[in-house]
Order: C-alpha cells, then structure tokens, then sequence
C-alpha cells in the first residue's frame, strides 16, 4: 500500500474502520457470492472483489470519500463494509454499509455506521447523508431506525422500488 | 515517490487526476468504440479513473495517464498492471481517438514497461488484445512482443491474443 489515498482509520470500542485492502478480497468475493448480497445488487464475479477494492482506493483519492472495510480490532478480521458510495446514477452520496455473514446480531453494523456517519458529517463536513434501503430488507431499515433515520420518500433504482433513509445531521 | 512522472522527449505520463474523467469520456479509441459499439459513457470514464488510481494505491505500480509533453491534455493511459483473480504482469494501454498513428502507445508502453522492469523487478509481461484487431498486436510487436497464445475473453467477448514482451535481458541498453 501507498499513502495515496486519504482514508483516515477510524477506532469504535470493538472495531476498526480502515482503508479497503486487497486482502479484504476473498472476503468480499465470498459476500457477493451468497444471499446477503441481494439487496445490493447481488452476485458479483469473483473476481470482481479486487477491481472493486481498487476503485474504493480510487474514489477516496478523487473524492476525499468512500468505503472503510470494517474490522473487529481484537483480531484485524474483515466483517464488512461501510461508508459513503456515489454511483453514477446516484442522486448525492450515500451513506451505505453492509456485514459479512456471521458478524450479525452483536451491533458491529451500529457501531461501524456511526462511526463512519459521525466522520462524514464532523470532519467531513458532508450535508446529511441518505441510505437506499431495499423495502424488502428488514435487517438494514431496523438498523437505519435505530441510527435515527428517517424514511423519506420512495423511488425507483435499477427498476425497483427503493426507500430513501434520510440520516440525523451532526455527529452524535 | 508515490507515481514518478515519466517523461521521453514527446510524452509525459503523469498520475491519474479527477480532471481526466472528462477528456475520457466519449472519446475511447476508435477501435474500441467499434468493439464496445458506443463510446465511452462518463461512468465508465470515472470508474476507470478511480480504479487506476486505487491499482496504484494498492500496488504501487498501475495506469498512468499520457499526455502530450509540455500539454496537460490526456490522450490515454498505459500502465503496468496486475489484474484478475490470478494476477500476471501485464501492460495495457488506450489511447484517445485523435492520438493514434503517431506511435504515441508505442512510446509510452515502451515507457511503462521499462519502468515496471528496473523498478518492479518484473522479468517479462504480457498484453491481452482482441485477436480481431490488428492495429494494437503490431503496435505490441513494435517493441518486440510475440503472440504466446489464443485465450477466452475474461469477459466472454471476443477471443483475445496474448502477446508476450521480451524479457529484460534481451532489451538492447
């Protein structure tokens, strides 16, 4: 790795929030290979993980923004993924995240996301930031509620109905 | 140095910058324009910005854009990469409509690799093109890369040839 990227590692009291890594890889390709990745597209190439760790490394450089992979400090684990995506067809920036399997259920996701929301509206000086939510994922509006989001409107994304969680400003 | 600047008396290959979206978009090579059937969409144009930039982050070597020596006008990129689930050592280049005929790709891929060579220690490379396009295999055999063999498409699309670059020990001084 080279500092070319500016991702600024972020610490929780469990986890660790750094730049993407390309050994974050197999981890990632073995996500987008089972059904957690379906309200985010789906499927992906397996070997799709590594152009898409780089265009992460990519986006912090251009942007100043983009995708931490979440780790459990104990043990520099990846569990997932968090942090402001701007697709091309993307209204404004989303605050997006996601957990690899087995690491549901202990609010790592809370954690992270407030971790990263915190940076992006603080240091970041970012506008408040939405969240697509597929109506269909549960786990990911519970988690949007409990971080104080709030649904604002539906539309349509890649043909499908989508919520639009708008988040509470500040950095609490 | 992060991304050495790389100059020869007609080019400059600089880092990527978000400046260079703009320029790319629209306008990828002729060749590829026919291949792909439209042009490149702005999209594509900033995916392949950010991802040459992340390459180099996460490698230390990666895409370069050209330019014109004493311009800062992008006419394309080359780069030494490492791609794919197996990676290799690869150069890959593109150069923008205007900018073919010149020897231009020529240059600056003799550049990339040369580099990749003494600072990489890379030994040898390859390029993949399109077996039904013959501009860029004679650009490739300019330099002194021979066709090494047929393969599929990463993508499906079109077989593609691999040409192999010489190792650097057969590089004249």
């Amino acid at each position: 790795m080279i500092a070319l990227s500016p991702t600024p590692t972020l610490h929780t009291a469990r986890l660790t929030l750094r730049a993407p890594h390309l050994s974050d890889a197999e981890a990632l390709a073995a996500f987008w290979q089972s059904p957690r990745s379906l309200f985010i597209g789906g499927a992906s190439p397996a070997d799709g993980a590594v152009p898409s760790i780089q265009h992460s490394l990519g986006a912090w450089a251009l942007r100043g923004y983009g995708l931490w992979t979440i780790t459990l400090t104990a043990t520099g684990q990846p569990i997932g993924r968090t942090g402001v995506l701007t697709h091309a067809d993307w209204p404004e920036p989303e605050l997006a995240w996601h957990l690899f399997d087995g690491f549901e259920g202990q609010g790592l996701a809370h954690e992270a996301v407030l971790a990263a929301r915190s940076h992006c509206h603080g240091a970041l000086q970012m506008d408040p930031l939405f969240s697509f939510i597929h109506p269909r994922n549960h786990r990911s509006k519970a988690l949007a509620i409990r971080l104080g989001a709030t649904l604002e409107t539906d539309t349509t994304l890649q043909g499908d109905t989508i919520h639009i969680f708008r988040h509470p400003g500040g950095t609490a | 140095m992060i991304a050495p600047t790389l100059t020869s008396h007609r080019l400059t290959l600089r880092m990527p910058v978000a400046a260079d979206v703009e320029p790319f978009t629209g306008l990828f090579p002729a060749d590829r324009v026919a291949a792909a059937g439209v042009a490149m969409p702005r999209p594509d144009a900033w995916r392949l910005v950010a991802t040459a930039l992340g390459h180099r982050t996460a490698r230390g070597h990666g895409m370069w854009t050209v330019t014109l020596r004493d311009e800062d006008r992008p006419v394309g990129m080359v780069g030494c990469l490492r791609l794919g689930a197996r990676p290799r050592n690869e150069i890959g280049w593109f150069l923008c409509g205007g900018a073919t005929g010149r020897g231009i790709a020529t240059e600056a891929a003799r550049m990339a690799r040369d580099w990749a060579y003494a600072r990489f220690g890379w030994t040898t490379a390859a390029s993949d093109i399109d077996a039904q396009n013959p501009a860029p295999i004679r650009l490739a055999e300019r330099p002194g890369a021979r066709p090494e063999r047929r393969a599929p498409h990463p993508k499906g699309k079109a077989p593609t040839i691999v040409m192999r670059r010489p190792p650097a020990r057969a590089l004249p001084e």
